[in-house]
């Protein structure tokens, strides 16, 4: 196993399109699809991760280096050191910029996140589809998923009274 | 290239996003497409909906009681459109604990326990009763109650004091006596059931070691995982209120605790006295502040207490902690939908003040005991107020 700087692991995550990348095995585990196949033993190598695309992926590990908790020479947390609030705070500049992508990254990145189970990942990138489905008509949700409606004019009016609870 | 994306993503992905939106956002998904429609009514995502909006021990009571046959769906629907509640005086046979304000009372392993508070000539009491009445609404029988007195005076009497369930222990701390003086002593009181319709509680004096808060009485309180609790200001030795946080720590299976002194950050509360406090992190089991009991579907019951002329009230309000939280994080639409007024059904138990509530395991069902109520009836009495002594059970009315 390849291993760079003192007593960090690192593993090879491979993406189907054949590009190779060597992550600190901490930042891996930041996945906890990762996480499992390493306590497993299963990751004695390579990681294939299939369908996620080099981009992608990139932009996962990307992610994930930026969250993973930093540790110091000894190995102790170094987040002991900086105020909690100020590493939050930067984190969420970071944040804000990392998701500035167009919709259909946007949505391969919650596919990522949903496979490798990195739930702030997920949690961030399925930001804007819950806004947006929270706070908009129907018919502009439908233009955002990209869906037709299909219902009969009586059924739309049984599920508009069904849910009524929900919207009063 | 951005044709169809939600068309790329699995039902797995797509629940994982669904099962991070509003139960309402849920509802729009559903609607806009019958492929959606689907996916949004499969009953593992509702009931992910439920253990997230209501706690995981909610959901598994509901499950006990409510599920044969029903989905969760409609499980959430019912608790989000509550708007009534059911209740009744309950039926006593023989003693009745006197009339009395400002006691305590819990749901103990089935077993409602008064204990304290002050009554009439505002004299403080010492006894402690107990009446059984099972853990969950429905197990119990419809004949009337009989209570039963336990030994009493120790610990000495008092009124304004905290006394919350942790586990199957109740952990009681300071309060009043009629001589003024202010307490800060802590007990915990085992629930010891000898027979099965005789039970006794053992008390003990709680090993604090050096630190404790200073005196007080009509202080807020609740309780943690089972594990901690924290109490809230109240009144200090000089009449003063308090706004100083207080934990103390059970993690010590009940053996010994230690009280430590929360440090104060950020913005606080005013001192203040007579409020509740409760505990909604994690959204533990069901529980009781004076008037405000935590219920099922992470709800906060408020009830009664008197406005600033001392006038007593009798409505029912129902906090709702999700639309609270959603609120806070952002979502504005939710502030109508955090405080609903409730429609009494049966007998109310009216105006009152200064009474004891907590909630059974169904997290749907509360215990109204004693407090002030108005005089109006019993002209002879001045003031226009009188100390009351009944028991009521008030329960959410759901249609399932």
């Amino acid at each position: 196993m390849a291993t760079r700087e003192a007593g960090k692991k690192m593993i090879m995550l491979k993406s189907p399109d054949g590009m190779e990348f060597e992550v600190e095995e901490a930042v891996a585990m930041e996945s906890q699809t990762i996480r499992k196949m390493i306590e497993d033993d299963c990751a004695d190598t390579a990681i294939l991760i299939p369908n996620i695309n080099s981009k992608i992926l990139s932009r996962v590990i990307e992610y994930c280096n930026k969250h993973v908790p930093t540790t110091g020479a000894t190995g102790a947390a170094a987040s002991d050191t900086v105020a909690p609030a100020a590493l939050a705070e930067d984190l969420k500049i970071w944040d804000a910029e990392f998701i500035k992508v167009n919709r259909a990254t946007r949505f391969n990145l919650i596919q990522a996140a949903s496979y490798l189970n990195i739930k702030g990942l997920l949690d961030l990138t399925s930001q804007t589809t819950i806004d947006t489905i929270s706070d908009n008509s129907l018919e502009e949700i439908r233009s955002f998923l990209s869906t037709k409606n299909d219902y009969l004019p009586e059924e739309e009016q049984t599920i508009r009274r069904e849910n009524q609870w929900a919207f009063q | 290239m951005d044709a169809a994306p939600v068309g790329h993503l699995g039902y797995d992905q797509v629940l994982s996003i669904l099962r991070l939106l509003p139960a309402e956002a849920v509802l729009s998904f559903a609607a806009t497409c019958r492929a959606f429609r689907d996916w949004a009514s499969s009953d593992v995502l509702w009931e992910a909906l439920c253990r997230r909006d209501w706690g995981a021990r909610a959901a598994a009571a509901a499950l006990a009681d409510w599920r044969c046959g029903v989905p969760w769906r409609r499980l959430y629907a019912e608790v989000a459109r509550v708007s009534a509640l059911q209740a009744r005086r309950l039926q006593v046979k023989g003693t009745s604990p006197r009339p009395r304000a400002s006691h305590s009372i819990n749901l103990v392993a089935g077993w409602l326990v008064v204990f304290g508070g002050g009554c009439e000539g505002g004299r403080h009491l010492d006894d402690i009763w107990a009446t059984y009445v099972g853990n969950r609404a429905g197990t119990r029988s419809s004949n009337s109650l009989t209570w039963q007195q336990l030994a009493s005076g120790t610990p000495s009497g008092r009124f304004g004091h905290s006394c919350i369930l942790v586990g199957d222990a109740l952990v009681l701390f300071g309060g009043i006596n009629d001589r003024g003086l202010r307490l800060n002593d802590t007990w915990i009181g085992q629930i010891i059931c000898e027979e099965p319709c005789r039970m006794r509680i053992s008390w003990r004096l709680l090993e604090i070691g050096p630190l404790a808060p200073s005196p007080r009485g009509a202080h807020a309180a609740c309780c943690i995982d089972d594990k901690f609790i924290v109490i809230h200001g109240g009144i200090g030795v000089h009449g003063s209120r308090l706004g100083d946080t207080w934990l103390l720590d059970l993690s010590d299976g009940l053996r010994s605790g230690s009280w430590r002194r929360m440090r104060n950050t950020g913005p606080l509360p005013s001192a203040r006295s007579g409020h509740t406090l409760t505990w909604i992190g994690e959204l533990p089991s069901p529980r009781a502040g004076h008037s405000a009991t935590f219920l099922f579907g992470g709800k906060i019951l408020v009830y009664g207490g008197e406005d600033k002329e001392r006038r007593r009230m009798d409505d029912f309000w129902i906090l709702d902690i999700p639309a609270l939280l959603q609120f806070e994080s952002g979502n504005r639409k939710m502030a109508k939908r955090m405080w609903k007024k409730l429609r009494i059904d049966g007998q109310s138990p009216n105006c009152r003040s200064f009474h004891g509530a907590c909630v059974d395991t169904s997290g749907y069902c509360v215990y109204v005991f004693g407090g002030m109520v108005d005089a109006l009836l019993h002209p002879a009495e001045s003031l226009g107020l009188r100390f009351d002594g009944q028991l009521y059970q008030v329960e959410l009315v759901l249609h399932l």
